[in-house]
């Protein structure tokens, strides 16, 4: 969908308000800019001795007071309501893309920008919506109103003002131009910087470690200085805008009331062109030309949050533009049987083939474990078998049916998955152990915290099982894999995935943890990734690989006798 | 203490300067309306002394002593001169406004620049007690929104603090010289429009603060399920997380909606009061139009003309103001907010001390406890002593919890300490300055951290090293053979947090670049989990040749049981100390860890 469809389905979305601000907005103006015309009337009516005409002139201003405060209120609050509504749709929608989207295109963008577009971005498509819905609109009504209401009094000077006009209009055009250039230079600089104070948090142990601090800081001031230099380029020249336009209106206010004087002295000879130019509608017409010039005032100011508003929709657009991950598989699957792989090719760079020629088969209850040096597939496969990624050719079957035709949901969801990076989300430490879990009785959340040894240490935190985590602090690396392995114990899958799973936790919980594993997962199967090999001596099968390819398959004993690979490998942490 | 006004006072000048030239910008824009009355006055009178109000009998003065231009027709001249006035000074306006603009461009981004620095400066000074109190979070907002949020607030500050109370005030008083009872009733209605604004500004500015609080749990809702993609992915909890996520949208969605309907009370109101004000003008003014001779209500007109302009002018700076007034809401609460974070102070004791090569102990614990917080029932370290000579090996090993790690922030200085102490080279750390300490050791920490750039820029960190060490340091750590094999080598891209690798190949370029960093001692920090037994045996090998003093925490016996002294650590608490052999005779618990790893080998 491109930006213009995406908006415009947007919008539609938002019909009723849309209709009901125009009609506000129009209440709102004509009885604003009435109150100019209507005075000078009574102005003239007063030159004329005319004081029931004054009066009833006097009486028309107030009620559209009346109206005008009215419409207005509820103009104002509807458009921002309504804008507020199409960021909150946008806001969820983009959420939906976020946990929809595939592994691929996820892997590909930083968490960063991801981020960005629920936060700033929203609130910048807030501004610009706002501004179109509240200011464009009100500020177009009101040019048009304006031209109506000047016609009305003398169209010699309506004329006049409309033709010079547009020289605000071209004033204002000619320098946002020139700001958008360089306040995408300056937000650039600002993406900088953003980055840079991110990483020196995340880092800040090593930065002190090797007192680094000196060399960051001149990173940060000369990236700061840059900034600096820009910034002041971009605010100058953006704050051209409100004088310029004043300027043009000066100039058209000077003209106007010069050519309504003169014109009063031709009193008689523009009465023959209904033209006639009185006090009072002079006075009308100096009010307009002072209110004619902010609508456009105003508008150019919506320019420069239109433009970043813009360029955060196109970012909003592109991201909800990615396919969701397409779930083409219709079959279901209830327990895990066997899983073979056929032949897998894989490579996530086309250019470096990682995964070789690879075929196994595991049936049930059998627990594999997979080694191999760092960087030789081991994860990969992982992702394979959860289709995370899909294969470049070959195929890989659970229960003899290709993974391809299985609904994604229905295969991860049989598969019981705990990586080394684990995942604690801001909750409480229940919270995260029960994710998982339809029952999230606080018995069972115990029991698989018992067997995952996090008990432990969960009792002694400030507020036991009710104490906050999050994704960055209160827990070390090993309890968040304690966590993360508790939180699997509730799930009890079919078919458990360990990916380096307690590579921080010590070798006497993790034999414990290892050993409630092996009882739950009895007639189940699992797959292990490990570099502790203590961990995996108990395998049925320890698949040894080596830039993709399978080098030994065997148990711990036949392996061991054949002193090759594994050998050599399980020997070296003795010496 | 650095502080927001310490760099506002920075540029006091300049906020003066610029506030001064808006200043005289505005007067022109105020003489405007009031030489368009002298022309109307002119133009109705004929002759400049026939006019019978002082102010306007002045101007219409000087505008006729530009001389007469068409002798035939003296009106019509003097229309022309007094039009080429208005315009030249609003000509004239527009330049000085626009130096004032520019000096508010230069000063707010130079004022936001200097914040944004010292801030960073300043988060760089202090422990990681205080950053873990203040939160990540905030401190990357300060950094980074905060500071966006104070350069607009200063931008606004300098180019309206002066211009919009000065175009109301100077309208005010030019409504006055020309008509008391209109100057009377202008001066009524500009306090109730300031009025409404503040009631409805007051009350939506506690609501704001509940919002951003809104917008933090979306933020954080968001950030928690992009870290957690792949497990989300792998459970059923799309749906629900899609509920969840929406309950903050909605709750955030309210909140903003009653702001809203606070808000939309502003400009209605404000033209309510200013169209009445007029309405009121002219029934007071009845008798006095009606009454009066020509002549009379001629000026009376275009008095009134003149003030409607002042009155526009009025309404629309309090309007502006109003809008100005909202940005410098959030700009104060940025100010707040950064001076939140320049108020906290580093709590780390540090001395002037030098290092002095003449020593016993390289590094010694004397009875220290420890303990995050204030929870001094369970510390995390209790009573911790042993002394170390130079070039002597170190191990600790204990389980998850144990305050194997507690002890590298404590020499690495991240924590403060209080009870016992810890000597480096004969001195206490409390005597060295901070870098002194850190500059004595390389660490390898268990997270590994890698800066976004290029290999080169991650373990040289700022150093000139010759290509020959850094080949040295990382053919030590293993990493020199899959680093080899980029065509841009050393110059090959890290991307942010070393994404691009593998766990392993981020803790060998860590182990390089500590190793490069070139260093007595050499603490590392479970540094090697990540790795295949057969690399970190080579690396071990490697190390052995360096002769460097060395602390290995692990919780992989074969990580340390090489090390010339064994610690044996116990939620906090040492267990036992002593070499291997001695260790697997005497320490249970050790036998306990060396039996769930190794020992069963010896069965088969």
């Amino acid at each position: 969908m491109n930006s213009s469809t995406r908006l415009f389905s947007l919008l539609k979305k938002q019909k009723g308000s849309i209709i009901l601000l125009f009609v506000l907005a129009n209440l709102f103006v004509v009885a604003q800019l009435a109150q100019p015309f209507l005075l000078g009337k009574a102005l003239d009516a007063a030159r004329n001795n005319n004081q029931s005409l004054y009066i009833a002139l006097l009486a028309v201003a107030l009620i559209l007071i009346v109206i005008g405060v009215i419409s207005g209120y509820f103009f104002e609050a509807l458009a921002s309501n309504m804008s507020q509504r199409m960021v909150k749709d946008l806001r969820e929608e983009i959420y939906q893309k976020i946990i929809h989207m595939s592994i691929e295109d996820f892997d590909k963008r930083h968490l960063g920008d991801m981020l960005q577009l629920e936060i700033r971005d929203m609130e910048n498509m807030f501004t610009a919506s706002f501004s179109i819905f509240k200011t464009l609109l009100q500020g177009l009504f009101s040019i048009v109103v304006t031209i109506i209401m000047m016609l009305l009094v003398n169209w010699i000077l309506a004329l006049m003002v409309m033709l010079l006009t547009p020289l605000s209009i071209l004033v204002a055009r000619f320098v946002s131009s020139f700001n958008h250039k360089h306040f995408k230079k300056q937000a650039a600089l600002q993406a900088e910087i953003n980055d840079l104070t991110l990483e020196s948090i995340n880092h800040m142990d090593v930065i002190n470690a090797f007192n680094y601090e000196e060399v960051m800081a001149d990173r940060f001031n000369k990236t700061n200085e840059k900034l600096q230099k820009e910034g002041i380029i971009a605010q100058f020249s953006a704050s051209w805008v409100n004088p310029s336009t004043r300027l043009v209106n000066n100039t058209i206010y000077a003209l106007v009331g010069i050519t309504g004087i003169i014109m009063m002295a031709y009193d008689t000879a523009l009465a023959g062109v209904y033209a006639v130019m009185s006090l009072g509608a002079l006075s009308s017409f100096l009010s307009y030309t002072t209110q004619y010039g902010k609508p456009f005032n105003e508008v150019s100011n919506v320019v420069a949050e239109f433009e970043v508003g813009r360029s955060s929709f196109k970012r909003i657009n592109d991201f909800l533009n990615l396919k969701d991950d397409i779930d083409e598989g219709t079959k279901e699957i209830k327990e895990i049987n066997s899983i073979r792989f056929e032949h897998v090719y894989f490579s996530y760079d086309k250019s470096r083939l990682l995964i070789e020629d690879f075929s196994i088969t595991i049936s049930k209850g059998e627990k594999i474990a997979i080694v191999g040096p760092t960087g030789a597939g081991k994860t990969t496969l992982i992702n394979l078998l959860m289709r995370f990624y899909d294969v470049d050719k070959g195929a890989i079957y659970i229960n003899d049916i290709d993974i391809r035709e299985i609904k994604k949901s229905s295969l991860r969801a049989s598969m019981g998955m705990v990586l080394q990076d684990t995942w604690i989300f801001n909750g409480t430490i229940k919270d995260n152990v029960s994710y998982f879990a339809k029952d999230k009785d606080i018995n069972k959340v115990i029991e698989a915290c018992k067997k995952a040894r996090s008990d432990d240490f969960i009792v002694r935190l400030p507020y036991g099982y009710d104490t906050r985590v999050n994704a960055y602090e209160g827990l070390s690396q090993g309890e968040r894999q304690m966590i993360a392995i508790s939180r699997m114990m509730m799930k009890d899958p079919s078919l458990m995935i360990l990916d380096e799973a307690t590579s921080n936790i010590d070798t006497r919980n993790e034999k414990l943890i290892n050993d409630a594993f092996d009882m739950m997962m009895e007639n189940k199967t699992s797959l292990v990734i490990a570099h502790r090999l203590s961990t995996i001596k108990k395998a049925d099968k320890i698949i040894m690989i080596d830039k993709g390819q399978i080098k030994e398959i065997g148990s711990h004993v036949s392996l061991m006798k054949q002193k090759s690979y594994y050998y050599n490998l399980y020997m070296s942490q003795f010496k | 203490m650095k502080s927001v006004g310490q760099s506002y006072r920075k540029y006091w000048l300049s906020i003066i300067l610029g506030a001064f030239s808006k200043l005289v910008g505005a007067l022109f824009d105020l003489l405007i309306p009031l030489f368009m009355k002298a022309v109307i006055d002119l133009n109705q009178y004929g002759d400049p002394n026939l006019i019978p109000q002082s102010i306007s009998k002045n101007i219409a003065t000087f505008i006729r002593s530009f001389g007469v231009w068409i002798k035939d027709n003296v009106a019509l001249s003097d229309a022309l001169v007094g039009g080429t006035i208005i315009i030249c000074m609003g000509v004239i306006g527009f330049i000085i406004t626009m130096i004032g603009q520019y000096i508010a461009a230069d000063t707010a981004v130079k004022v936001s620049n200097d914040i944004r620095g010292n801030l960073y400066t300043h988060i760089l000074s202090l422990s990681k007690k205080e950053r873990e109190e203040i939160g990540e979070h905030k401190l990357l907002t300060t950094l980074n929104s905060d500071t966006y949020q104070i350069q607009q607030g200063m931008l606004l500050f300098v180019r309206l603090v002066t211009r919009a109370p000065f175009i109301i005030f100077g309208a005010l008083v030019f409504t006055f010289i020309l008509d008391y009872r209109i100057g009377i009733a202008f001066s009524v209605i500009v306090p109730l429009i300031l009025l409404i604004v503040f009631l409805v500004l007051g009350q939506s500015k506690k609501k704001y603060i509940l919002i951003q609080n809104n917008l933090d749990e979306i933020s954080s809702y968001t950030s928690d399920t992009l870290l957690g993609e792949r497990v989300i992915k792998a459970s059923n909890k799309i749906n629900e997380s899609n509920e969840e996520f929406s309950k903050y949208t909605s709750s955030y969605y309210g909140k903003s909606k009653r702001v809203n309907y606070i808000n939309a009370f502003i400009n209605p109101l404000t033209f309510a009061v200013t169209s009445l004000v007029i309405i009121i003008i002219l029934f007071v003014l009845k008798n006095n139009l009606f009454n009066s001779d020509s002549n009379e209500q001629i000026l009376l007109i275009s008095t009134l003309i003149a003030c409607i302009a002042y009155l526009a002018q009025i309404f629309f700076t309090t309007v502006q103001l109003t809008t100005v007034l909202i940005d410098l809401t959030k700009a104060s609460i940025a100010r707040r907010r950064i001076n939140e974070v320049f108020i906290v102070n580093s709590s780390l004791r540090s001395g002037e001390a030098a290092i002095s090569e003449v020593y016993e102990y390289i590094l010694e614990f004397d009875h220290l406890s420890f303990s995050y917080g204030d929870k001094q029932d369970t510390p995390t370290l209790k009573d911790i002593s042993f002394k170390l000579k130079k070039g002597e090996s170190l191990g600790i090993i204990g389980g998850t919890g144990s305050g194997k790690s507690t002890i590298v922030s404590l020499l690495e200085r991240y924590y403060e300490y209080k009870d016992g102490d810890i000597y480096l080279k004969g001195k206490s750390l409390h005597d060295y300055p901070l870098s002194i300490v850190r500059n004595q050791m390389s660490v390898v920490l268990q997270k590994s951290s890698l800066f976004k750039g290029s290999i080169k820029d991650n373990l040289c960190l700022g150093k000139d090293i010759a290509e020959e060490d850094i080949i040295k340091a990382l053919k030590d750590a293993e990493a020199y053979e899959f680093i080899k094999a980029y065509d841009d080598f050393l110059l090959h891209e890290v991307k942010e947090n070393g994404s691009n690798f593998s766990g392993g190949q981020r803790q060998r370029l860590c182990i390089a670049r500590a190793l490069l960093n070139n260093k007595e001692i050499l603490i590392l920090d479970d540094a090697t989990s990540a790795l295949d037994l057969l690399t970190e045996s080579k690396i071990k090998a490697n190390l052995k040749k360096r002769n460097l003093t060395e602390i290995i925490i692990s919780q992989r016996v074969s990580s340390l049981m090489s090390c010339d002294k064994i610690m044996v650590l116990s939620k906090g608490e040492v267990v036992s100390f002593a070499n291997h052999e001695t260790l697997l005779k005497e320490s249970k618990i050790y036998q306990e860890i060396y039996n769930s790893q190794i020992k069963e080998k010896d069965d088969e």
